[in-house]
């Protein structure tokens, strides 16, 4: 395999996604791709806000922006960086599957690593679920951890 | 911030002792302090409320002061209110989002939580109240004024985005404070803009801080509804609204308030849909239904009318009404504009624009409709008078659909709650320019705010809503001069903003996608 492959791994601070990290980073390790650490923060701009909100916006951004940064992409990077594994981070707002999908084709990304929640499949069916929506448009093979 | 303490207690001084002097005579038993006030506030209701007469019809002068700016500025801006309703919706769809940056407050989230403070009993039951005193005519003046109102939206929501101060941390304070004092000063009158901008915010701590109307009309249709009107349930009312109102500002806990924001675009949805299952149900009676309302608007004597005195007196209750209903005028809409991410003032002004629209033009006809359809203008109450206000609007519902009024009764419970919100917002931002915006301030505003609303069931007193409602329509003198000075500055930046827009300056999301290495 080529060096120049890169692997997006999907992450939102959960423990699922943490799995899936670990997973993409041991085959990494083996294929020598790279690893993009991505992350998602869920925000829509068509979701009426109330007054406050409106007003505490700006400083709930720098707070989401620095979570993501820091306590989710940089700590991933930090738990790796001893494994020789080539990382390159990014964040931004908005849908998880359309992020991850468009972020998919500016990257150039030849492979999704995901975790999947372990929840019903009733629950599923009832809420949705990014993983299999992901699954279903991304366009590049992904693996759903479970 | 001790400076204007004493600045407000010498005004207070200054005129308090001239509005005894009339009243004491008045209403001498009383006396005191709360006789002075009462004085106070029956003068100054006296001069707001005072009227003129045009074409020989008594017309209050505010009425027409907010009026006038809504017709001469749409002549002025040559009709952009109904020539930008495409424009507003690509905007608001998220086309040019080069200047909407993912994560930040969208138009749209600003247009609804502008809409979230207007949208209520203004528009629901002031159509009633236009319709039960001027006759079904006044409903086409009243729609008409929301057509102009657009206008005037339109410029002092440019304004609030233009003119507004973004902070270190990026929130952003904004409103007629700052584009009079801004605005003004970029057009070379910093002191006059000074002043306007210390006179508006001087009127507007006094007016929008009191939210009483709003708590006790959520009151009065709850206990219609539940048939309960006693002093317990009016005190438990009162502590129920302040505390969670409370809970709110001064928990911090906003979800409740989110919440709120979310379910006011449903109720809002539910109401419009409830009037066009009726009105499709009557599909047949619609035109003859307009047909009421254009005759109507000329000769209100043909429904009963005759004392609204003719054409002009319907004209004038339409008027009055619609300015209660868009609030265009007041400034305070701009507050949550001002709030919206955009490197273009006018295209948020003309997002703005919309807002006089649903809450005026489209809510209005729809229940001016289903109120003539359903001839619930001519319904009377137990007590065998024709009714008005809200429960006309609920009766006319009722009648279609019987459980209704329930649904109606919960809506006004929360429109009620979100123009709380909202205006607390607004109130604490003309708080905070005028006595500061530091963390002792703040807490004194919030209790404030919390502890006016209690005793709020208790006010059927119409005191209390004549000096809200006549410092609310204060507001609009300083605000309005502010526009008609600034009113120049407006077209030039409409007209580039159209021109750019035109020659395709101005880039769209899809644009951006394509080649986004050109994207500033």
């Amino acid at each position: 395999m080529s060096k120049s492959q890169t692997y997006l791994v999907a992450l939102d601070g959960s423990e699922w996604s943490e799995r899936a990290a670990q997973w993409a980073v041991n085959l990494a390790k083996s294929t020598g791709a790279k690893v993009h650490f991505f992350s998602v923060i869920p925000w829509s701009g068509f979701a009426p806000m109330s007054a406050p909100d409106l007003a505490y916006r700006p400083l709930e951004k720098a707070e989401e922006e620095r979570h993501a940064r820091e306590d989710i992409l940089d700590a991933m990077v930090e738990k790796y960086k001893d494994t020789g594994v080539e990382f390159s981070t990014g964040y931004t707002w908005g849908n998880p599957v359309d992020e991850v999908r468009k972020e998919v084709k500016a990257q150039k990304i030849h492979m999704v690593f995901a975790g999947r929640r372990g929840r019903s499949k009733v629950l599923d069916m009832l809420m949705g679920s990014v993983s299999n929506s992901l699954a279903h448009s991304v366009g590049v093979p992904i693996v759903l951890v479970p | 911030m001790k400076q204007v303490s004493s600045m407000l207690l010498a005004l207070m001084a200054a005129t308090w002792p001239a509005y005894g002097q009339s009243g004491a005579a008045q209403d001498g038993a009383r006396g005191g302090l709360i006789g002075l006030a009462t004085d106070a506030i029956h003068t100054l209701e006296a001069f707001v409320f005072a009227t003129v007469p045009v074409f020989g019809v008594e017309v209050e002068w505010i009425v027409i002061w907010m009026a006038l700016p809504m017709v001469i500025l749409t002549f002025y801006f040559g009709f952009l209110n109904l020539r930008s309703f495409g424009r507003a919706f690509r905007v608001l769809r998220g086309d040019y989002r080069d200047d909407t940056a993912p994560g930040e407050v969208s138009q749209f989230q600003a247009l609804s939580t502008a809409l979230s403070g207007t949208v209520g009993l203004g528009n629901i039951a002031g159509v009633a109240l236009a319709i039960a005193i001027g006759g079904p005519g006044a409903t086409l003046w009243m729609i008409l004024i929301g057509l102009f109102a657009m206008s005037l939206k339109f410029a002092e929501c440019t304004l609030g985005v233009k003119y507004r101060d973004v902070h270190a941390d990026g929130t952003i304070s904004g409103g007629p404070m700052y584009y009079l004092k801004n605005g003004l000063a970029a057009n070379g009158r910093a002191k006059l803009g000074r002043n306007l901008a210390w006179a508006y915010a001087l009127i507007a701590v006094v007016a929008t801080v009191p939210q009483i109307t709003q708590a006790n009309q959520a009151y009065s249709q709850l206990s219609g509804v539940i048939g309960v009107d006693n002093d317990g349930f009016a005190l438990g009312f009162g502590f129920a609204i302040a505390g969670l109102t409370a809970i709110v500002i001064i928990g911090g806990i906003r979800s409740i308030a989110s919440v709120t924001a979310r379910l006011v675009p449903l109720m809002t949805v539910i109401y419009i849909s409830a009037a066009l299952t009726i009105l499709f149900t009557n599909f047949g009676e619609i035109p003859a239904a307009f047909a009421t309302i254009i005759d109507g608007a000329f000769h209100p004597e043909h429904y009963g009318k005759s004392a609204a005195g003719g054409a002009l007196g319907a004209l004038v209750i339409g008027m009055r009404r619609a300015v209660y209903s868009t609030e265009a005028g007041l400034g305070t809409a701009t507050i949550a504009h001002a709030a919206a991410k955009t490197r273009e003032p006018v295209s948020e002004g003309m997002v703005a624009l919309m807002e006089p629209f649903i809450d005026t033009v489209v809510i209005c006809t729809m229940t001016a409709l289903v109120i003539i359809i359903t001839g619930a203008y001519n319904f009377t109450g137990s007590d065998g008078v024709l009714l008005g206000d809200i429960q006309m609007t609920s009766a006319a519902f009722g009648s279609a659909i019987s459980w209704f009024p329930y649904i109606l009764a919960l809506a006004v419970l929360l429109f009620a709650f979100s123009t709380i919100i909202s205006w607390g917002y607004y109130s604490s931002k003309v708080w905070g320019f005028v006595f500061g915006e530091g963390k002792l301030s703040m807490m004194i505003f919030k209790i404030i705010f919390c502890v006016i609303l209690i005793p709020s069931g208790f006010f059927s007193a119409k005191t209390v809503y004549a000096l809200v409602d006549s410092l609310y329509f204060l507001m609009a003198i300083p605000n309005i001069i502010g526009i008609y000075l600034m009113a120049p500055e407006l077209r030039r930046d409409t007209a580039d903003y159209l021109a750019r827009l035109k020659a395709g300056q101005i880039r769209t999301a899809k644009q951006i996608a394509a080649e986004p290495a050109a994207a500033e």
